[in-house]
């Protein structure tokens, strides 16, 4: 292990370090993904250039999954739109989260910060701005840009592989994704709100789920978030 | 939609309580996305206690927390998904 040296040092890592050991099991599940992404792109019938440049210019894996069903499926641009519209509104979250930080940047990083913000950078750059106790956008950038660079290369890999590989949807690949997200909230629940607020989200986006209600992710995540807000709120300090 | 909270002219103010509210983004926003793929699938009843997604899903919310490793604790989810895959399908 080339990062042995650093990780039995008691010095804190420098910041780029860290941020790339914070992000890199992240994006190593992420690939199965990419993977994906990539062979269906070419069975939904784009050259391989519009399916890397789908991935180099997007960067959304949900967006994309959803947009390529849809495009398969023989459907128009206002589907396309509307999908993703709904497949990333939870991002207006995110970049509420960080809005008071990113205030103080200056345009084209402002940009390069927005266009890296994934679920997983959104997770380990929060997570490091709590341990620090302030906010590191180089820390933020280079996590968020190695997610970019594993993700547009299993993309690649997924293009290559093309529609040679058949069955990838029946592997379980999503099991990946929902095993990275538990492994990465269930350290973190550390109150009681928390993990009530987490137990809500669960059981609603679950029944959402079966009843096949659109935006049903915002709005499980928007109940469980008002569910630890009102708890903290009510049980003293929180 | 991720650069729109950036914008300075958008007229809204953060206060701090709206900053503890956005405190619960992640861990709501990410077990909204988990909690289908685990239990989405289960039919509730006696062959469901092979459902690979539930057991696998449920050990894996037991190892981590055993486990601080984000990347062996996935690691070793995937297998108990496979085995349990392998076994019972």
């Amino acid at each position: 292990m080339i990062f042995d040296r650093a990780m039995s040092n008691d010095q804190p890592r420098p910041i780029g370090l860290a941020a790339v050991l914070d992000i890199l099991p992240l994006a190593i599940a992420v690939i199965p993904w990419g993977i994906l992404c990539g062979s269906l792109a070419i069975q939904a019938g784009l050259t391989p250039l519009e399916s890397q440049l789908m991935s180099l210019l997007v960067f959304a894996g949900a967006a994309q999954l959803s947009a390529l069903s849809i495009i398969g499926g023989g459907g128009g641009l206002p589907a396309i739109l509307g999908s993703t519209a709904v497949v990333s509104s939870r991002h207006l979250l995110y970049s509420a989260t960080f809005r008071y930080e990113a205030l103080k940047l200056p345009l084209y990083k402002k940009m390069a910060f927005a266009f890296l913000l994934t679920d997983e950078m959104f997770a380990v750059a929060e997570s490091k701005k709590r341990s620090l106790g302030y906010f590191s956008l180089d820390y933020a950038l280079i996590s968020g840009f190695t997610f970019y660079l594993i993700w547009n290369l299993s993309t690649l890999t997924g293009i290559i592989a093309g529609s040679s590989i058949t069955n990838l949807d029946e592997l379980g690949l999503e099991f990946a994704i929902a095993a990275t997200f538990i492994a990465m909230v269930v350290p973190n629940i550390k109150s009681l709100a928390t993990l009530i607020a987490v137990l809500v989200s669960s059981l609603t986006s679950v029944i959402f789920h079966s009843y096949e209600i659109s935006n049903g992710l915002l709005f499980s995540g928007l109940i469980g978030m008002c569910t630890g807000y009102f708890i903290e709120q009510h049980s003293g300090k929180g | 939609m991720r650069y729109a909270f950036f914008i300075k002219n958008i007229p809204i103010k953060l206060n701090e309580s709206i900053e503890r509210f956005l405190r619960f983004t992640a861990p709501c926003i990410l077990v909204s996305m988990a909690a289908p793929i685990v239990f989405g699938g289960v039919k509730w009843g006696v062959s469901d206690l092979t459902n690979p997604f539930l057991i696998a899903g449920m050990s894996t919310i037991l190892i981590s927390l055993m486990i601080k490793n984000t990347l062996f604790v996935v690691f070793l989810s995937m297998i108990i998904f496979s085995s349990v895959k392998y076994i019972f399908i």
